[in-house]
């Protein structure tokens, strides 16, 4: 075995999740490798860091009780409100009406805070911790949690934008962005909806599209490639300093001439 | 005759939910600290960490007949959480849809990803506060945080892991390897950032 092969199974290793086959591989080489043993130490390192952080992580007290309450006493809930209807029924219709008002307010104000549509894209909360701000069609991220970090990785950390215009005209809808990771890389992650479709964009920096697997193929958008993997198309194609790749169920011809020009096209 | 019947069928009713409840309470309350340590780096929210436990918990006392007696608990109450936690996930509209992953390890991982090893010794993870792990940890992609965060719970093998995600044991193989990876490389930078690495030759 030698130390690619090895480095690939030390994180299963040090779980002792390899057949005894393998196993003995691993210590046949570790036996005779500095560089891999050193690998070995901080993985193990890694794990003790993480085990540590999990097993220091204590449930509140509270949150003990209140499953504990409701274990004991199902009905809890139930009762309480029951109480509360008795309640109104002992001390009168004006008292009923009064609270069937305040559950009305109640209502409304949920229904403003929570029900409410969503507010449309182009300025909003995504999630808990990602803000999106379109400016000049360029969508750009903030982390809510934390502004100071929310500085320093707005825009998913490029050092570059890159071009999405004409989003949400020509039928398309922009339901979703988020930053996200793949394999080591700050992606940009997009989900443009089209005739009821969902499409998956990824854009990272770099010209990777032209040392993908697939198909190469001449587009409008010059070279790209095609390829189709467990009921997903997908295309891939470079464009100032960016790969971008759309990812959809829609046949590759209509994510070809559709989608890709319209999401292109200035 | 049929009062008394009715009478006993309740009374018996009644003394094996005392008895669930008595089992329930000595055998799954245990583990409410494991089950919350990896709900609040699922939602990195406390407030719906504890809610994501209660749900869990509250619904795994209802099914506990559905439990198999002799296999581990703490997967199995893990599990029926992650559960209601991914259908929460899929649910928000706000969230990009998840695509599948795998397929696009395939393509996009092909492309090499730039990772160098930094050189630096262990000390550094060992040496690190938990807040900076639970830290790093949150900014993993859910499908790679999953099995990392499995894998740190005591007494969870790759087969329950995978059982818990509901995928195949060798995507649990792959993806640890990678998410390990990635958190390695994302604590390092950290640790650079903070100093940790000065006076180490790191170039």
């Amino acid at each position: 075995m030698n130390c690619t092969e090895t480095r690939k199974y030390l994180s299963a290793f040090i779980d002792n999740e390899l057949d005894t086959r393998t196993n003995l591989d691993v210590v046949e080489h570790l036996r005779m490798c500095n560089g891999c043993e050193a690998r070995l130490e901080e993985l193990n390192g890694l794990k003790q860091g993480l085990v540590s952080c999990m097993k220091s992580t204590k449930a509140p007290q509270s949150l003990r009780d209140r499953i504990a309450q409701e274990i004991l006493d199902p009905t809890i809930n139930k009762r309480r409100v029951r109480a509360i209807l008795h309640d109104f029924a002992a001390n009168g219709w004006v008292r009923a009406l009064t609270a069937a008002a305040s559950i009305l307010v109640v209502f409304t104000l949920v229904y403003w805070v929570l029900l409410r549509p969503p507010a449309p894209l182009n300025s909003g909360v995504i999630s808990d911790h990602i803000a999106v701000v379109l400016k000049d069609q360029v969508p750009t991220f903030i982390y809510t949690a934390d502004a100071e970090r929310a500085k320093k990785m707005a825009l998913f950390n490029m050092r570059k934008r890159p071009s999405i215009p004409l989003i949400n005209k020509k039928g398309f809808q922009l339901v979703g962005a988020g930053p996200s990771e793949i394999e080591l890389r700050n992606v940009g992650h997009f989900v443009f909806r089209y005739r009821s479709e969902d499409i998956s964009m990824f854009v990272f920096e770099g010209l990777a599209a032209a040392d993908m697997g697939g198909t190469e193929v001449q587009t409008r958008l010059g070279a790209a490639k095609i390829d189709s993997r467990r009921g997903l198309n997908l295309i891939a194609w470079d464009s100032g300093g960016f790969t971008y790749v759309l990812v959809s169920r829609m046949a590759i011809k209509d994510l070809l001439d559709k989608v890709a020009p319209a999401i292109l096209t200035k | 005759m049929v009062s008394s019947n009715s009478g006993e069928g309740t009374a018996v009713e009644s003394a094996v939910k005392e008895d669930r409840r008595a089992v329930f309470t000595r055998e799954a309350l245990p583990y409410l600290d494991a089950m919350y340590a990896v709900a609040l780096r699922l939602t990195a929210n406390d407030k719906e960490a504890e809610d994501l436990v209660q749900d869990a918990m509250l619904r795994a006392y209802r099914f506990f007949d559905k439990f198999q007696p002799g296999t581990n608990l703490k997967a199995w109450l893990l599990k029926v959480m992650t559960n209601i936690f991914l259908n929460r996930v899929k649910k928000n509209p706000h969230r990009p849809a998840l695509v599948e992953f795998e397929t696009l390890e395939e393509v996009i991982g092909e492309v090499d990803d730039g990772f160098t090893s930094v050189s630096s010794s262990s000390e550094i993870f060992r040496e690190l506060l938990d807040d900076d792990v639970a830290r790093a940890l949150d900014e993993l992609p859910l499908e790679y945080r999953t099995p990392v965060l499995l894998s740190a719970v005591e007494d969870l093998s790759y087969k329950e892991i995978a059982d818990i995600m509901g995928c195949p044991v060798g995507t649990v193989m792959s993806r640890l390897y990678r998410g390990r990876r990635m958190l390695e490389r994302s604590l390092k930078a950290y640790a650079q950032s903070i100093g940790f690495l000065k006076g180490k030759s790191v170039t």
